[in-house]
Order: C-alpha cells, then structure tokens, then sequence
C-alpha cells in the first residue's frame, strides 16, 4: 500500500486528486468508474479538511493510502484510506438524506457521504488509536 | 433570460464561482436561467448544492432554471443524489 500525507487543508485537494487520478489511468480504469471514485475521495477529502481539526491553528494532517489489485477478467480493485487524528468522527454513521422531501425542506448536508455510499463497492469507518480511519473500495473493469 | 455555460469540472475549487456567478444572477432579478452544462463530466456535491440553492431561491419568486445539454454521466448524479425530480433537466441532443 502506498501513501501520501499531506495537511487537511482544501489546497491540498486537487494534487490529491490528481494523484488518484493518475494512478487510475495507469491501471486502465474506465471513465465513469474514475468519475465516481475521484468524487467520492473528494468529497472525504473535503470533510476532513473542514471538519476534523476544527478551527485551531496547527493544521493537521490527512494521510491517503491506495492500492489497487487485480481481480482477474480484467477487472481491478482500488482500496483507499483516509487517515486523520482530529475529533472522532464516523461519516458514514449519519442518515441517508429523505430524498423523497421537497426541494425546499431538503437537508443539503450528507449529500457528499450519501454520493460515497452509492458509489463505491464498500465503505467502512474504524476509531484507531487516536486515528479516524476511513476506508472505501471499488472494483473497476479495465 | 441569462445563459452560461459550466466548466468540464464542477468540483471544490471551481464551483464557489458558479455558486457566486448564480447568486449575482439572482440579485440582479433575473428570473428565467438556462445552463449549458455540454462540457460538465464532473460534479461533486458543492456543485450541486449551488443548482440546488438557486433552484430554491427561483422557486420562490415563480422563476426557472433549465439544465441544458446535460451529458448521460452527469444526469446519472442527478439521478443517484435525488435531484432529478426537482430540477429542470435536458439531456444532451
């Protein structure tokens, strides 16, 4: 498994995202497969960074592992954790967004979380240590 | 009527503009908006809380915002997030 850690600031975001990117054009993922996994690492991305550290002063820091492996007709996996040691926090512990609600009485928060759970294969939440641990796993056809 | 047109990308660095860009539309009184969204492959949910917030805001004063030539893969966000039955959506031609 590989690694970047970088501080949970949103200016990180797009050289995170960059990377995953390019990791999964390496491997051949198709586009649309790509497009959900790139939103889904954006959007815990941005929770962590707005989220986790709070308001104080000395950044924290985000730590991203990847890896992919191969599954066989052609298929491939890629498992991605996000790693944080700010307050506990279990994103995907919050309820499903009522999407049956009018637009006027519709929560916008949990939109981001919602769109993780409905696109990647599995998603699962551990309170490691002092760490939050997030990890989310896709398969993808090549 | 005001048209514009999205980025190829709607994600965290780039859709504050186009919430800001609608929030402008809207406070100078336009009320009929068509967006061109040809180009978008991409949108993460703060791109879509700025079509959902004008959409609330023009729901308001009896105004409307069209979704124009919005490609399969964005329309199946759309679908996913929930927000198909509420905004005005045309697939691309």
């Amino acid at each position: 498994m590989e690694s970047m850690i970088v501080p949970a600031s949103m200016e990180q975001l797009e050289q995170v995202l960059e990377r995953i990117d390019h990791i999964l054009v390496c491997e051949g993922c198709n586009e649309d497969d790509k497009r959900k996994i790139l939103i889904s690492a954006e959007e815990l991305f941005t929770n962590i960074a707005s989220y986790a550290y709070g308001q104080s002063p000395c950044m924290g820091q985000v730590q991203v592992d990847y890896e992919i492996r191969g599954q066989g007709d052609g298929r491939k996996e890629i498992t991605l954790l996000f790693r944080d040691q700010g307050r506990s926090y279990n994103p995907f512990a919050r309820e499903d967004p009522d999407l049956t609600l009018p637009i006027e009485e519709r929560p916008v928060g949990g939109l981001g979380v919602y769109m993780v759970k409905q696109f990647m294969d599995h998603t699962a939440y551990q309170r490691h240590e002092g760490w939050n641990v997030v990890r989310v796993q896709k398969s993808f056809s090549t | 009527m005001t048209e514009i047109k999205t980025e190829k990308k709607i994600d965290a660095s780039s859709a504050p503009k186009l919430d800001k860009r609608l929030k402008e539309l809207l406070e100078q009184g336009e009320d009929e908006l068509v967006i061109d969204m040809g180009e978008t492959t991409y949108i993460s949910s703060v791109g879509l809380r700025a079509f959902v917030s004008a959409q609330k805001k023009l729901n308001k004063v009896g105004g409307s915002m069209t979704l124009t030539q919005v490609k399969p893969c964005i329309m199946e966000i759309f679908e996913v997030t929930g927000f198909a039955g509420v905004l005005t959506i045309e697939l691309e031609s």
